[in-house]
């Protein structure tokens, strides 16, 4: 209880991002420059950026495990974004999120918005396949993987990543 | 709450030098210029596919303000027919990247019209309705098929004679191994003709179990009763790469045969359909989206033994152009293809066509643009000539013709 109010506490400090953590709110539209604003804002940590869908039923079977992964690693930032396309039910978002134990992490949203752009924001080479993640090292190196996560490979990446914030 | 939390908003970007808009936005919802277009104007609509009738007229069917409306026009587009809303579905429509609603019209004014509606598990459920007026009234829209979760991609035709067939991607067996507690991959590639020419749809049956649950399939007729099926299957390891199923006869689907070696181990939903034709020719024009370890991005290849085998996938668009949605077809002895490309700021439609079958293709050649959202580009054929029918957000639905290049 201490040490998750000392966290909300510097994170509130430390970034705007996170201030939706206190309950499953409604995604915030992502836009063009979100991407680059989250990684500013987190400079220097190391930063998990999840893109997911409702409509992708591997993205559902995993959240649970992004849920207790988040847990254990408190010293990350992981973000997630959803990249449902039309037919999306953004009101979904936030409870299926809240269900998985995400309640806290920060949350975007694609939304009806200029998919193409959005994604060329992201990566040009992304091509939109869902699971899809971006880990960010505390120096700025951004590398991406398209599928299910391996989550002893991101716990292990983490550790490696420079000096952890904690 | 809200206010304290805005109050923190505000506070904590005077420290962050890097003032974060996306964070400043608080509440307001992201508002394109298609938020207020709710209505079931074509206009309104993110997905429209259009084809022709042995007339030359073009139809077109559309999603729009939750429900899937059909319309004609006579002059390319430029004016259309008052459509025809169909009755509103229960559940809400399918609008997923890779759903849209099909349309065929045959002779003596018969129209097919599938789509499909989705439950709050995204289970698909997919229905027909009929014309057979020429497209002024419908009769009331029927599901598929019984006894099935989920159908989702169902995509309809009418094959040389007239009859239709449809085909899309079925869960039965699915749940069923689920409740048996057997492990299943994927879902299953079904399909369903009508019993006669103007018929009811027949039983299902499935073509190939373990095939990818999230991409649509591509149909084109080898013949008369002989639809040849173009989708992303799961081979052993999990590898899901396309594949191609002709029908031996309407009720024989014939073996699997892979397109191309992708070696797409992947777990992940690319939400991004192939695309077939069948030129007079017999040969197999297929285009598809690679997601795998060997070959990644947009390839084509044809086939000249009736899809056993195919030619080296040939690479679409330049790197670095976000190249998506290929499309082929082939008609009155040319094949076109086409494609997206995103630059950063537009999205263009790029055209290659070939005048021999395949073998050699022109350098690619923008037809068409737009600086906002975009249906895929659809190629269709008229008796005689050859289109790019587009929904775009910011021009609405366009009709170009395709000049094929030397």
């Amino acid at each position: 209880m201490r040490l998750a109010s000392l966290t909300l506490a510097l994170i509130v400090i430390a970034s705007p991002v996170v201030t939706s953590a206190a309950s499953a709110e409604a995604a915030r539209p992502f836009e063009v420059s979100t991407l680059n604003e989250i990684r500013q804002a987190h400079k220097g940590r190391p930063l998990i950026v999840h893109f997911w869908g409702l409509t992708c039923s591997i993205c559902m079977s995993e959240l649970k495990d992004w849920g207790a992964f988040t847990r254990a690693h408190p010293e990350a930032t992981i973000v997630f974004i959803n990249w449902d396309q039309r037919g999306a039910r953004p009101e979904q978002i936030g409870p299926t999120l809240q269900k998985a134990g995400l309640a806290a992490v920060p949350s975007f949203a694609l939304g009806s918005g200029f998919e193409e752009k959005l994604r060329f924001s992201v990566s040009p080479e992304w091509m939109g396949e869902l699971p899809y993640t971006h880990l960010i090292t505390d120096d700025g190196t951004a590398s991406a993987f398209s599928g299910p996560a391996n989550f002893e490979d991101m716990s292990s990446w983490l550790a490696k990543t420079g000096p952890a914030w904690k | 709450m809200r206010k304290h939390r805005q109050a923190a908003v505000a506070f904590v970007a005077a420290f962050i030098s890097a003032t974060p808009s996306a964070f400043a936005h608080g509440d307001t919802k992201h508002a394109p210029a298609a938020a207020a277009c709710n209505t079931t104007a074509l206009a309104c609509a993110s997905i429209a596919t259009g084809t022709f009738d042995p007339d030359g007229k073009l139809w077109v069917t559309w999603n729009a303000g939750g429900r899937i409306s059909v319309a004609s026009s006579t002059d390319l587009g430029k004016t259309f027919s008052d459509p025809v809303t169909l009755p509103k579905t229960e559940l809400p429509l399918d609008e997923g990247p890779d759903a849209r609603p099909k349309i065929a019209v045959g002779q003596g004014g018969r129209v097919i019209v599938t789509y499909a509606s989705r439950d709050e598990k995204y289970n698909g459920h997919a229905f027909i309705a009929r014309s057979s007026d020429g497209g002024k009234t419908f009769s009331a829209p029927q599901p598929i098929t019984s006894a099935s979760p989920s159908q989702r991609f169902e995509t309809a035709a009418l094959d040389p004679d007239g009859r239709a067939f449809v085909a899309w991607i079925d869960k039965r067996n699915a749940a069923s191994a689920k409740k048996s507690g057997k492990p299943y991959a994927g879902a299953a590639l079904a399909f369903a003709w009508d019993d006669k020419p103007g018929g009811t749809l027949q039983p299902a049956t499935i073509a190939k179990d373990n095939t990818c649950e999230c991409c649509r399939i591509a149909l084109a007729f080898a013949g008369s009763g002989r639809p040849a099926i173009l989708f992303r299957n799961i081979f052993d390891g999990g590898i899901r790469d396309h594949a191609v199923i002709t029908f031996e006869d309407d009720k024989t689907p014939g073996s699997v045969y892979r397109l191309s070696d992708d070696d797409a181990k992947i777990d992940a939903c690319p939400h991004h359909g192939p695309s077939l034709a069948i030129g007079r020719d017999g040969v197999y024009h297929a285009t598809w989206f690679a997601i795998g370890r060997k070959l990644k991005g947009l390839y084509y290849a044809h086939s000249e033994d009736g899809g056993k085998t195919f030619s080296s996938p040939m690479r679409l668009g330049s790197p670095n152009t976000q190249t998506s949605r290929p499309y082929v077809l082939a008609a009155h002895g040319l094949v076109y293809l086409a494609y997206k490309s995103f630059d950063g700021s537009m999205t263009t439609v790029d055209l290659m066509t070939s005048r021999d079958q395949g073998k050699t293709w022109s350098a690619p050649r923008s037809i068409a643009m737009t600086h906002d959202a975009s249906d895929h580009p659809l190629l269709i054929a008229s008796p005689a000539g050859a289109y790019l029918s587009w929904q775009t957000l910011q021009e609405g639905y366009r009709v170009v013709p395709l000049e094929p290049q030397s």
